[in-house]
Formats: C-alpha cells, sequence, structure tokens
C-alpha cells in the first residue's frame, strides 16, 4: 500500500478475515446465498 | 528467559505485515526473540527451531495467529504483548482517523471511482473476494496462490466476457498505465508492450529495455497458470488483443514459464495475425518462427533485446556474453584457480521461479541437467528440499518456501540459512544469486545478503577452499533501492556480478568447468 501512495495512487485497505469465521457449513451456505 | 505463546485462532494479517511487526517486536527492550507468524507448517517448523515448541503451536492450524515472545521478565512480556496488540489493530490514516474498513463495499462507498482491486489472502478464500470485484466491473489484481484452476478459470471467463483484467491468481507484478502493481521496476515509459505469466520474468525483461533505452507502453501479468491446459491462456490472448489496439505500443513480448502444448499453439496462433512485432519468451520451448511473423527469444534478455532491435528496424541478435570473452574468461580463471580439488558444484538459490528456470536451461547444455524443485525434467528433482545434490538450482520463492511467509524478494532469512548451509558442504563452488530490486522488494536486499556473503567466504578460507559467488541484479538505477549501489556493493564483497541472470548462470558454467568449456561457450 505504500507503495501505492508513493506512486501516487489513491488506495484504501480493507481489514479482510476469514468469512463466517471459517465455520465449513455457514461458509457454503454463503457461497449458495450468493 | 521467560516465553509466552499466545495463539489467535481464525485470525488473518498478510505475512509483510506481520513480518514488520515480529521484527519490530524483537527490537525491544529485554525482549531476545519474537515471532508474529501465521501457523503454516513452514511456520510451525520456524516457531519450533526458535525454541517455541509449545501444545499450543502444535495445535495451532494455518489460519490461526500465533504471538510468540521470550523476554527477560514477566513485565517485558508484558510490555511486548500489548506493543503487539497495537500494531495488529493499527488502521490509521495519515489524518489519524481510524477507519474500520472490513469489506470490498465498504471501501467502494468511501472511494466510489475505483477501477482495481488488489487482493492478497489465502488462496481458499480468493476466488470469492475476486468474483465481488468483477461482477462490481473492477479489475482484478490476485496476489494470494493455492487457488484451485477450476476457480482461475471461471474467474477468467467472468473477466474476458466483462472486457476486465484479471490478473492472477499467483499473479506478483504487473505496469499499468505507468504504475507498478505488486513488485516491479522503475522503468521508462515506451514502446514495448509485455503480457507474462511469469513476474520476475517480467521484471528482468522491462529493465533491460530500459537499460536499452526504450521503455513500457503496460506490463500485464496473467498469473503463473494461465497458459495451463485448463486455463488455455485466456489472459494473455486478452493482453495481446489490448497491446494490439494500444497506440503506444509498437512491440509486444510475450513471457511465460514452459507453457502447455495446444495452449502454446493456441496463444501463438493470436500472436502470428497481430499487425505489430512481437517476440515470444516461453522458457524451454524453442520454434522456427520468423515465418509465422514472430521472433523466438531463448532467454529474457534476448527477449528484451530483441524486442528493443525490431523497434530500431535492426536485426535481432542473440547475447552470450555482453563483456569480452578474454575478460569473462580471465574473471572465471580467477576464481576458479582458487577451488579445492572437491569443489565442483554450482548452487543457484533464486528468488524468482523464472530467473531459476532459465539459468537451469542455460546450464543444461554446458555442464548438465541440474536439481531443483522445479527440474527440467522429473528425475532431477530434490528429493529434500533443504539439501542440494550435485548441481542443485532452488526456486526459494515457491509455494513451499512461502506459504505464511514473505516472498523472499522481501525477507531473506531462509535464503541466508541455505547460503551459511551450501558454504559448509566442501564440494560447492560457485553460489549463484539473483537479487531483484523495485516497489516490494526489500529495501536494501545487498545489506541483507553481504555479511552472509562474507561469513561464508571466511568459512570456505578457514577450510582450505574459495567460494565463488556469481549474481545478477534486477533493477535499474531509478528503483528506490538503486541498481548501481546495489552492483558496487555485491562486487566489493567479491561478487561477480553479471548484467542479466542468463550471463551469470553463464558465468557460473564457466568457472566450475575450470577452464575446459571455453569452446562450447562461445561457439553458441
Amino acid at each position: 500500500m505504500e507503495d501505492l501512495k508513493k506512486q501516487g495512487v489513491e488506495v484504501v485497505h480493507t481489514q479482510w478475515q476469514p468469512p463466517a469465521e471459517e465455520d465449513r457449513k455457514l461458509l457454503e451456505l454463503l457461497e449458495e446465498l450468493e | 528467559m521467560i516465553v509466552k505463546v499466545d495463539v489467535r485462532k481464525g485470525t488473518y494479517r498478510d505475512s509483510i505485515t506481520l513480518m514488520k511487526i515480529s521484527n519490530m517486536v524483537t527490537g525491544l527492550k529485554e525482549v531476545s526473540q519474537a515471532a508474529v507468524v501465521m501457523a503454516t507448517p513452514l511456520n510451525k517448523q520456524f516457531l519450533i527451531d526458535l525454541g517455541f515448541r509449545t501444545d499450543e503451536v502444535e495445535r495451532a492450524g494455518p489460519n490461526d495467529l500465533v504471538i510468540a515472545i521470550q523476554a527477560k521478565s514477566e513485565k517485558s512480556i508484558e510490555s511486548a504483548t500489548l506493543e503487539v496488540e497495537k500494531l495488529l489493530s493499527a488502521r490509521i490514516t495519515e489524518e489519524g482517523e481510524e477507519i474500520p474498513l472490513k469489506t470490498l463495499d465498504s471501501a467502494l462507498r468511501l472511494m466510489p471511482d475505483t477501477n482495481l482491486v488488489m487482493i492478497s489472502i489465502p488462496g481458499e478464500f480468493a476466488k470469492r473476494q475476486a468474483l465481488m470485484a468483477l461482477r462490481k466491473g473492477l479489475n482484478v489484481f490476485l496476489f494470494s496462490s493455492n487457488v484451485p484452476i477450476e476457480a482461475e478459470l471461471e474467474l477468467k471467463k467472468i473477466a474476458k466476457e466483462k472486457h476486465l483484467l484479471m490478473m492472477g491468481p499467483d499473479c506478483g507484478t504487473a505496469i499499468i498505465n505507468g504504475i507498478i502493481l505488486g513488485f516491479g521496476n522503475v522503468v521508462n515509459e515506451g514502446p514495448v508492450g509485455i503480457v507474462s505469466a511469469s513476474g520476475t520474468g517480467l521484471q528482468q525483461v522491462s529493465t533491460i529495455i530500459h537499460r536499452e533505452g526504450l521503455g513500457i507502453s503496460q506490463a500485464i501479468g496473467t498469473g503463473g497458470n494461465d497458459l495451463s491446459g485448463k486455463v488455455g491462456g485466456i489472459m494473455m490472448i486478452e493482453g495481446i488483443k489490448l497491446l494490439e489496439q494500444d497506440k503506444s505500443t509498437k512491440a509486444i513480448v510475450l513471457i511465460s514459464k514452459p507453457p502447455d502444448r495446444k495452449t502454446s499453439e493456441r496463444v501463438l496462433e493470436v500472436a502470428s495475425r497481430c499487425p505489430k512485432k512481437v517476440v515470444v519468451n516461453f522458457l524451454g520451448s524453442q520454434f522456427d518462427a520468423m515465418a509465422k511473423g514472430y521472433v523466438s527469444a531463448v532467454t529474457l534478455e534476448d527477449a528484451a533485446k530483441m524486442a528493443c532491435a525490431l523497434i530500431r528496424g535492426q536485426k535481432p541478435e542473440k547475447t552470450v556474453f555482453t563483456d569480452s570473452r578474454n575478460r569473462v574468461i580471465s574473471m572465471a580463471n580467477s576464481e576458479s584457480s582458487q577451488f579445492s580439488s572437491a569443489q565442483k558444484y554450482i548452487r543457484g538459490l533464486f528468488s524468482g521461479g523464472s530467473l531459476c528456470s532459465e539459468a537451469l536451461l542455460v546450464l543444461s547444455p554446458l555442464i548438465g541437467d541440474a536439481f531443483s524443485n522445479v527440474p527440467l525434467k522429473p528425475k532431477y528433482t530434490v528429493k529434500d528440499l533443504d539439501k542440494s545434490k550435485e548441481h542443485t538450482c532452488i526456486d526459494m520463492g515457491s509455494e513451499e518456501f512461502t506459504v505464511g511467509r514473505p516472498h523472499p524478494m522481501i525477507d531473506f532469512t531462509l535464503r541466508k540459512r541455505r547460503i551459511a548451509q551450501e558454504a559448509r558442504d566442501a564440494e560447492t563452488a560457485v553460489i549463484l544469486l539473483d537479487v531483484v530490486l523495485g516497489y516490494g522488494s526489500h529495501p536494501d536486499p545487498v545489506a541483507e545478503l553481504v555479511p552472509t556473503i562474507a561469513s561464508a567466504k571466511t568459512l570456505a578460507e578457514q577450510n582450505a577452499r574459495y567460494l565463488s559467488f556469481v549474481a545478477s541484479v534486477v533493477g535499474t538505477p531509478d528503483d528506490p533501492q538503486n541498481l548501481t549501489k546495489q552492483e558496487e556493493k555485491l562486487r566489493k564483497a567479491g561478487v561477480i556480478v553479471m548484467p542479466s541472470n542468463a550471463q551469470a548462470a553463464r558465468m557460473a558454467a564457466l568457472i566450475v568447468a575450470r577452464g575446459t568449456m571455453e569452446e562450447k561457450l562461445f561457439g553458441q
């Protein structure tokens, strides 16, 4: 991200976390819904 | 000494952030060791090697964060732990405002003009994020590896339909509209476009084009699996079509590690119909291509120089060495004359996968096939990744070394350890290295390497041996690390520095052959 900013690029960073707290069943349900 | 190990289940942070945190906490007063890492198998072994063998570490999984601290007192442990917490939760903008962004949607609300999403998360979750971005009409640069090939195919088909770039998975490098994405070098803007399934291949070609006085229009990364049979070169073909339309592009260079045969044919069919000059470097493939409207280059250096020659209306030529024959032979003899009788092998330790593959290709007709984790032939696969056999070239940027760890272009821990190990081997004659500069890479790679090189040479000397180091530096004088200064520091440390990876491999072969290879090499 710092390298992009040094090049004058507008950038935002998201603090990603594994979805559904890695519960496999919940994750599969989420993917089906999507 | 007191040890504390804390495991945070399902807490992910990227390896670069964690490396920075580890380094900062290790530097605290009264802290003797600290490691903040994701509990991948390699990192767990690393923790055990550091002395953090605990039940919590044994039970931790690859999506768990481990905070391991060794310090003089409970008070020091407490201060260090607080510091780790502060660094893990830091989400402060330059203006000092905390922005708790956790999703793509929240990021897009803040910055609705976004047109590219860069994704670097564990591979098993990457498809979902990339799909979300593509569905919102955004181009994607996907650094993540370990993404199933079926997922890559699906993503690239969708990107193609929507006329979007899907760079990756496993894409580390691109230059789009003059902006370096991921790893990349500061190069001139100019008339050469690149489409590459190889990150360090792209970097080697773009930096040599810069050195030749020309520049890059666009450098599109496709990810390492684009030219596999399953994916079929989707992004490379789309890249060729884009560069065909781009007014700034006068010549196109295509780069890949050895591709699937049918995919190669599909891509070359498109290349042959392109009205612009096309140079093809599919490492390990040779074509009789002039009649079909594109030029084939065996090495990355040749690909770069041929593109420049074609733009200038000159005849494309191959390079063996840029220095004179006499000077090259003199340098090689000066090295080999100091070897003990037992010293006979090259040990190549590479941060770039394509640079490793290229070295194997260059070495093969000169000294025979070398063992590797990315060998030219399956029978030359190293059985033990941590132990060299005869001539060996290791790609230390491959997944076995980088899952949950920063890339070796950023973190030199494993490579330094391996240099020391090879130095202890009485049969090692030449250690062959690549050093890659630019954005994303370590701020001073040579400063990391020089002490280890010096120790290795001293150890050899104490055992009546001489250790030769040969290296090439991928970069430009305009890179943050400054190519000229990095090369100068390496030479001062007694390293033979060559202008390209291919020439470095040839020099290593010349040295180890102890004067028996000159006709073979200069007759190429």
